[in-house]
């Protein structure tokens, strides 16, 4: 309440105004250049140069002060109040600030017991230094509100008319603040009250008057006799003075010469999903975001302009308040026990705190990301989190709470479905087996005697024929369940001119969709500001997280991976005696997530600590030193119901990082050249440590950690990384029209060979505003124009650890010591570099009604970072070398309109990216087979992970006879090909129905060639509704399962309710083939490849905001009660789970190539913002 | 302004002192090979290494590749494996074709290091005798381990079609090499002389510690010359063997017929030449467990039935009864349900065997008998006779198969007799059951012939 006083205290005064909008001071420019002449400027000039260079606001009874002229230089400092002590130091003036961007220059009132001079006595002379001191005391003095109440105006015009009017915005809530003044006669004038309302005295009614508000549009009205004004102001739709944060520093997004995206706080909060980056889905043009799945915590990953690498990481480079952090798979799951090792990957940044986050700047080309050169290739993702303000106390309290389900459930055979068909399949078999002169077919397939050979191949031990007839399991029932979360949050921050602070805290606790999963966040955060000296600031960013996460296996080992193949629909979940059919078979989908306990703690300090010292003016130093270490504690234990002896695995492990940047930079403006420099050094260093120990065999059931385990193996490693980087920049302005921006960046990486360590990745960009110029200058429909260019380099460090050293690691035998071969060297390996040209367009029309900028850009990345196999006669398979290239173009696209304003607001923000990605160069081969996993090829002129496979045709539907070339002879010959049997396409361009690996082709690509989102937004009163809707088009998902699914008799495997199409007689046309029992087409070809094209409603938010005057009748801030649903609707072709899938750690090459995938998680919430 | 000062001069300290040595970092945890076997200890570790490779997936791979190949098994449950045989027998194209690979892989491994302790060793200072018997010892374990693994890499790459089989290494490989293959020839030369200098060097080496003895040399050897058809050598080494052969200080003998299965667990038998220790801390997953076991989670692999009716013509052949089981739809064999057993490479029964068919061929009939009775009689069957030397070479055979069923050798003694494997006439299986070179490494090395299957 204390801030009302002080505004009304300050308001009823009638003080004249003058403010330092451009457009009025026009006229005062002449004057302005004459002043600079001299040595003295008179004071108002002063202030009107600070108005401009700090676009503040400054409201004085001008009176009070015309007469003062103060020295011209002084009206310099690192920021505006500095500056203005400057300038008022030699005269009885002082200042207030009032909101964020106005100021109140006033004279105090003398009292009699002052004993200074009368103000009068001192205009016009620069004051001499002892009485200097007198006037800093006198500004001490009033430091209480209740003084600054007691400023009185020392003259009063002559009125002869009053005018009187309340200004009020679009939602007609009244304007506090507003600034209004007589056109052309910047010193009459006044501001808004705590109503709205404002009283002016003029000589006549015959002026114009100005109305200008921070955000607002000003507006000019003629009074045309009039006294009483209703005036409604419209809300400034222009984004360009908002100041953006670069690598380094920050920058206004008018000067901005990068393709630099920026998300603000608005959309980071309240989100359904645990972690950070899924809220960039859709947001950001040329940003491709891809949520893993559904698991609580699980990885997000994101392409910035497409993948740019094979081997080496795709993914952003993440810096949290100038930290580079760790990014990507956060568990480890060494486990000796495969069914343990699978567990699912988690996410590292998992741990950070939306809640937390200002802002997130996205930099996308490599004239932004350079800065960051050895590990910017990828693009960068800046995070900064919050700092208080100076002012009272705010409190924000959030709470949440949401519910979810899967985003789409696959149907499977039912049990007497299952069986029918594998009868069948048995059938045809044996019609094939007689057929067919294999002597390994001989009776295998034998239906005599009521199938009874059948029934024993099909029932596993412990089920009878008549209750596998009576059994329908729904295993996925038991992998699925509805999901629920909770998250509160409470922060506080605040503080005074010389120190601010923010603290918040937040406990989430969510339940997944899938049964067993359960995961826990703790997060606090610590974030100080304060400025030491006049010169000297420091501060502390700190964030605390604890995570409890219960992670289970999902696309294999036991969850829904297992209910979607080895659980078979015909088993019982339990035996008649209550205990689990088949337990140990690690296909009982109930017994599995029952036995088994996968959980990681985890707790991680991720925070810096920083000194800012300004000096000469123009100089200013700063060092950080920031942490991120994780510490995690990981248990697996799998019982010995569903294993022959129950395993367990304890991992501990660190990873202990810190970052030193420091940085010198100047900043200076000379008439119309501004300049900024920035050099400085960073150094970067990791040290991993983990100790894994693996029990079996325990006493008793209930002890399940490895200690006391009869058997136990200790693993312990360590590995280190380290980067060591020196960096310049400078950013140079002309005429606030011409921009130009250049860096370079040495960067040194332990990952490297000993003599190819060092690299050097420069950059440059220019930019021109175009709009500025003359002949567009004042040319009311294009407002904005802004064309940049732009060129760079970075690099790409993404990978293992060592892979250049030659090593030998250690392989025991019989506990004595021995040492294999693990890697062979290669001192010669060295950065991948990635060159990017960027060429943007940034425009606005009508002052920010619609705004937008489309980029297009050329990456090629050479020095592939890859691994080559090399033979194997050196005892290792192969050895990561730089070779190759590949590059992405392609163009970025965002549009923001506001459509509707006023009372009822639509802003409709649109984005879309279009990005091709091809290898150009591999080193001279044409394509190197399988990468790391299998999980794929690469091949030259083709995408990255595009599927060297057989092309698919389809399914005969009748016999028919066609001729086929030999590759051997180059003869033709004919062949058969039956009635539902799988038609392949050969090299000849033929039918086939031979699957020849010599007839394998690149196919498909798992890169979407369009991503985007549009996001309409709407208010109305207090209501808003904000709708985004992501999409992805041009690329396939290739469902590497369903080579077992697609005829899953032989392997045991549960099919697609769907094959129950399958062709069963001359003639059927189907997409399924005729079923047998043997497992003889495994063969991955392209008919397991689906266009996973797809639009997603993917968030919309109904909110309301609760009255401002009840917000006032309960002394709170605002309060906002809102509504959300996640992931309502798709729309997709995609047969499968769900088109948004990426595999855990496939790499860049296995993208796109499913195994037994899961959905997404569909949610609806509901939450209560407060803030006081 | 002293703040400055401060600040700006710890910049410049740290940008000194961070300069070049600070990105220049090496693994903790694993060893140069620029030092690796610069000494005793580092050679040791070496060999240790080898044995650790071969420990595992080494052996189990070539018993499961052989029976596969012998059609002596069929999969009964399969784990993505599928079309193991059809493929291995190249009646099929899948994904799987490049199966070999992994043999290929680590038995060039084992060749690479044994190539680098070969080179390293003159360099080895020999202060005193004991390091110079220490080093003799290893020197003749790198030969041994070479021999053994062109032996191997002899048996399934080497194409009797065209006569060639592996490249012959005997120096370290330098990525980029591209050498031709040696001929089946050149290799069992190579075979030879590596044995025989392990034979010099490792003199009076008995102690069984899971590393090769004197005695796995001489009865390698004799497996050597007998699959080459040398039978004068080979009689003559698994004579040396079964007369003065020792394990473990015990001079070697035959097990009694009532525990067969003390052949295949976790005990050293006096029986045992050569024998991979098992150690759970060596993690050497025991695939045979998994594959064979039926207490293994999903077995994989069943005897087939044509050659199930072969083992178990006399039902009471304690081999038999011990180690099998007819579920008259599987067949399941007992010799891998340990998982922690010790893998027998070479045992005495061999040795009696090859000794037996030697002394035949070399026309000592009664001393072949004799061999022959010696080991029906320990599986509790009735001393033999025979009518001539054909019959009595047939009984030899015979119990060849029974002795060692699903050791791997069926199909590698199929193919030294030239007779039909698993319905294949002999001249067909000959060059067809041979693996491809690996595909990968014909595309990398020209000078690589590709095996001719089709």
């Amino acid at each position: 309440m204390q801030k009302f006083l002080l505004f009304a205290g300050l308001f009823s005064l009638s003080i004249l105004t003058v403010t330092a909008q451009t457009t009025v001071l026009a006229s005062l420019d002449n004057a302005f250049q004459i002043a600079e002449e001299k040595e003295s400027i008179p004071l108002t000039s002063a202030l009107t140069t600070l108005s401009r260079e700090y676009e503040v606001y400054f409201s004085y009874d001008l009176a009070a002060v015309k007469d003062y002229e103060v020295a011209k230089h002084s009206a310099r400092g690192k920021n505006v109040e500095e500056a203005l002590t400057n300038v008022l130091v030699n005269t009885p003036l002082k200042y207030k600030k009032v909101g964020t961007k106005n100021y109140v220059v006033f004279k105090q009132k003398k009292t009699a017991k002052t004993r200074t001079k009368p103000a009068a006595s001192i205009p016009k002379t620069l004051q001499k230094k002892k009485e200097k001191g007198k006037y800093l005391r006198q500004t001490k003095s009033i430091q209480s509100l209740s003084n600054v109440s007691r400023i009185t105006l020392e003259t009063i015009n002559i009125k002869k008319v009053t005018v009187n009017g309340q200004v009020i915005d679009e939602t007609n809530e009244p304007m506090i603040g507003v600034t209004v003044f007589v056109k052309d006669q910047a010193g009459v004038g006044t501001t808004t009250d705590f109503d709205g309302n404002f009283s002016l005295s003029l000589p006549d009614l015959n002026q114009i008057l100005v109305f200008s508000y921070v955000g607002y549009q000003s507006k000019e009205l003629a009074l045309k006799g009039q006294n009483n004004l209703n005036i409604q102001l419209a809300q400034d739709l222009q984004t360009l003075d908002e100041v953006v944060v670069v690598g380094f520093g920050t920058q206004k997004k008018r000067f901005t010469t990068g393709a630099i995206s920026k998300v603000n706080s608005e959309d980071l909060e309240n989100l359904a999903q645990t972690t950070v980056e899924s809220s960039l889905q859709g947001k950001i043009a040329g940003v491709q975001v891809t949520t893993s799945d559904a698991m609580a915590g699980s990885p997000v990953t994101i392409r910035i302009r497409g993948t740019s690498s094979i081997v080496a990481s795709s993914e952003p480079l993440y810096v949290v308040d100038g930290i580079p952090v760790v990014s990507g798979n956060f568990s480890h799951n060494n486990a000796s026990s495969w069914r343990l090792a699978t567990a699912h990957e988690s996410n590292a940044l998992s741990q950070l705190n939306p809640a937390d986050i200002e802002s997130i700047e996205i930099l996308k080309d490599a004239a932004a990301a350079a800065i960051y050169g050895s590990r910017g290739a990828n693009g960068v993702v800046l995070i900064t989190t919050k700092r208080g303000k100076e002012g009272k106390t705010k409190f924000d309290v959030s709470i949440q709470s949401g519910f979810s389900k899967e985003t789409n459930r696959i149907e499977m055979l039912n049990g007497t479905q299952y069986i029918e068909l594998a009868k069948e399949a048995w059938a045809n078999s044996d019609a094939d087996a007689q057929l067919d002169d294999n002597p390994r077919n001989d009776n295998r397939f034998d239906t005599s005697n009521d199938f009874a050979k059948f029934w024993q191949a099909l029932l596993p031990p412990g089920l009878t024929r008549e209750k596998a007839e009576q059994t329908n399991t729904d295993w996925i029932d038991f992998a699925l369940q509805e999901g629920h979360y909770q998250e509160a949050s409470l922060a506080a921050s605040g503080g005074t001119a010389k120190t601010t602070f923010y603290i918040g805290g937040t406990f989430r606790d969510e339940q997944g969709i899938f049964v067993g999963n359960n995961f826990k966040r703790y997060n606090s955060r610590v974030n100080l500001d304060h400025k030491a000296t006049d010169n000297l600031t420091l501060g502390v960013r700190m964030a605390y997280t604890v995570t409890d996460n219960d992670i289970i296996p999902i696309s294999w080992a036991g969850g829904l991976g297992t209910a979607q193949s080895q659980s078979l629909p015909f088993w019982p979940v339990f035996n008649d005696d209550g205990t689990y059919f088949n337990a140990q078979s690690g296909n009982n989908v109930a017994a599995e997530l029952a036995n088994t306990e996968m959980n990681q703690k985890g707790t991680s300090i991720l925070g810096n600590v920083y000194g800012q010292y300004n000096f000469f003016k123009n100089f200013s130093f700063r060092t950080e030193f920031g942490i991120n270490n994780i510490y995690k504690k990981e248990r697996y234990y799998r019982s010995a119901i569903i294993e022959p002896q129950a395993i367990a695995t304890s991992v501990l492990s660190e990873s202990i990082n810190w970052n030193l940047n420091n940085t010198l930079s100047y900043s200076n403006t000379f008439g119309k050249h501004a300049l900024d420099l920035l050099v400085g050094m960073n150094a970067t260093k990791n040290d991993y440590f983990t100790n894994i120990i693996n029990g079996e065999e325990f006493p008793n059931p209930a002890l399940k950690n490895p200690e006391n385990a009869a058997i136990q193996t200790a693993t312990i490693g360590t590995t280190q990384f380290a980067f060591l980087s020196y960096l310049g920049r400078i950013n140079y302005r002309f005429d606030e029209k011409y921009l130009l921006s250049a860096s370079i960046r040495r960067d040194g990486s332990s990952r490297f060979g000993r003599g190819n360590r060092w690299g050097v990745f420069p950059a440059v960009s220019l930019g021109w505003i175009i709009s500025d110029e003359d002949f567009l200058a004042g040319n009311s429909t294009l407002t904005f124009l802004k064309l940049r260019a732009s060129y760079g380099e970075t690099g790409n460090a993404e990978i293992g650890n060592f892979e250049y050293f030659g090593a030998f690691t250690s392989s025991n035998y019989v506990d004595k010591p021995g040492i294999i071969v693990e890697e062979v060297d290669n001192d010669n390996l060295g950065w991948e570099s990635n060159t990017q040209y960027d060429i943007g367009l940034d425009f606005g029309f009508w002052d920010g009604r619609i705004e937008g900028g489309i980029d297009f850009y050329l990456k090629e990345t050479s020095n592939l970072l890859t691994q080559i196999d090399v033979s194997a006669l050196a005892g290792v398979e192969r050895v990561t070398s730089n070779i190759g290239s590949l590059e992405n173009k392609g163009f970025d696209f965002s549009l923001t309109t506001h459509n509707l304003t006023g009372k009822f607001k639509w802003v409709t923000n649109f984005n879309i990216g279009y990005n091709t990605n091809e290898i150009t160069d591999l080193g001279g081969l044409d394509f190197i087979p399988g990468q790391a996993f299998g999980l794929g090829a690469v091949g030259l002129g083709y995408p990255v992970g595009a599927r060297f496979t057989v092309p698919f045709v389809g399914i005969a539907a009748s016999d028919f006879t066609t001729m086929v070339t030999d590759p051997e002879t180059n003869s033709a010959k004919e062949i058969l090909i039956r009635g539902g049997e799988e038609i392949f396409q050969n090299q000849f361009g033929e039918q086939t129905n031979i699957y020849d690996p010599n007839d394998q082709v690149f196919i498909g690509n798992p890169n979407p060639v369009w991503s985007g989102g549009l996001t309409n937004s709407f208010s109305f009163n207090n209501f808003d509704i904000s709708v985004l809707v992501t999409l992805a088009t041009g690329h396939d998902l290739s469902n590497d399962e369903q080579r077992f699914q697609f005829n899953g008799f032989g392997y045991g495997w549960n099919m697609w309710s769907s094959a129950t199409n399958r062709w069963q007689q001359q003639g059927d046309i189907t997409d399924m083939q005729r079923l047998t029992w043997a497992p003889s087409r495994n063969n991955t070809s392209s008919r397991v490849f689906y266009d996973a094209s797809y639009a997603r409603l993917k968030d919309i938010t109904i909110g309301y905001n609760l009255p401002k005057r009840l917000m006032q009748r309960w002394h709170l801030g605002s309060m906002r009660v809102f509504a959300k649903g996640t992931n309502l609707a798709t729309f997709t072709s995609y047969p499968g789970w769900d088109p948004e899938y990426n595999r855990d750690g496939a790499g860049n090459v296995g993208q796109g190539k499913s195994w037994l995938p899961s959905p997404q998680a569909q949610s609806i919430s509901f939450g209560l913002n407060l803030s006081f | 302004m002293k703040n400055l000062y401060k600040l700006i001069s710890l910049t410049i300290l740290i940008g000194i002192s961070a300069c070049s040595d600070f990105i220049d970092l090496e693994p903790e945890t694993s060893l140069s090979s620029a030092v690796a076997f610069d000494n005793i200890q580092g050679v040791e570790a070496g060999i240790n290494g080898v044995y650790s490779t071969l420990q595992s997936d080494w052996v189990e791979r070539q018993i499961i590749f052989s029976e596969t190949l012998a059609s002596n098994v069929f999969e009964v449950n399969s784990l993505g494996n599928s079309n193991y045989q059809a493929t291995l027998r190249h009646e099929t194209w899948t994904d799987l074709l490049d199966i070999g690979n992994y043999l290929w892989r680590m038995c060039f491994q084992a060749i690479d290091i044994s190539n680098q302790i070969v080179v390293a060793m003159p360099e080895i200072a020999e202060p005193n005798q004991q390091i110079a018997a220490e080093k003799s010892r290893l020197l003749g374990e790198a030969y041994f381990l070479r021999g053994l693994n062109y032996f191997v890499l002899n048996r399934f790459y080497g194409q009797p079609q065209n006569g060639l089989s592996v490249p012959i290494l005997t120096a370290p490989f330098k990525i980029g090499d591209t050498p031709a293959r040696g001929t089946i020839e050149a290799v069992k030369n190579q075979v030879i002389q590596d044995l025989k200098e392990a034979e010099n060097l490792m003199a009076g080496i008995e102690s069984n510690d899971g590393r090769a003895t004197i005695w796995a040399v001489k009865a390698l050897l004799a497996r050597v010359y007998f699959e080459y058809k040398d039978y004068q050598n080979a009689q003559t080494y698994a004579n040396e063997v079964i007369t003065n052969g020792k394990v473990d200080g015990q001079k070697l003998a035959l097990i009694n017929s009532g525990d067969f299965t003390s052949l295949y667990n976790s005990s050293i038998s006096s029986e045992h030449i050569f024998t991979f220790l098992a150690n759970p801390r060596d993690r050497a997953n025991n695939r045979l467990f998994e594959i064979f076991s039926l207490e293994s989670a999903a077995v994989e692999l069943s005897m087939s039935k044509p050659f199930y009716q072969i083992i178990s013509k006399d039902k009471k052949d304690f081999r038999i009864e011990q180690l099998t089981q007819d579920f008259r739809t599987a067949w399941a064999c007992f010799k891998y349900d340990d998982r922690e057993m010790n893998m027998p490479y070479i045992r005495l029964g061999e040795m009696y065997l090859i000794r037996g068919e030697s002394k035949v061929n070399n026309n000592d009939l009664e001393g072949g008998l004799a061999d022959l009775n010696n080991l029906r009689s320990r599986a509790g069957l009735a001393e033999t006779t025979y009518t001539d030397k054909a019959d009595l070479l047939d009984q030899i055979y015979r119990e060849r198969t029974l002795e060692l069923f699903m050791e791997g050798d069926n199909f590698h003694n199929l193919k030294r007799l030239e007779q039909p494997i698993g319905g294949l006439p002999w001249a067909e299986a000959a060059y067809k059951l041979v693996f491809f070179m690996p595909t990968k490494e014909v595309q990398l090395n020209p000078n690589l012939v590709q095996n001719d299957i089709w």
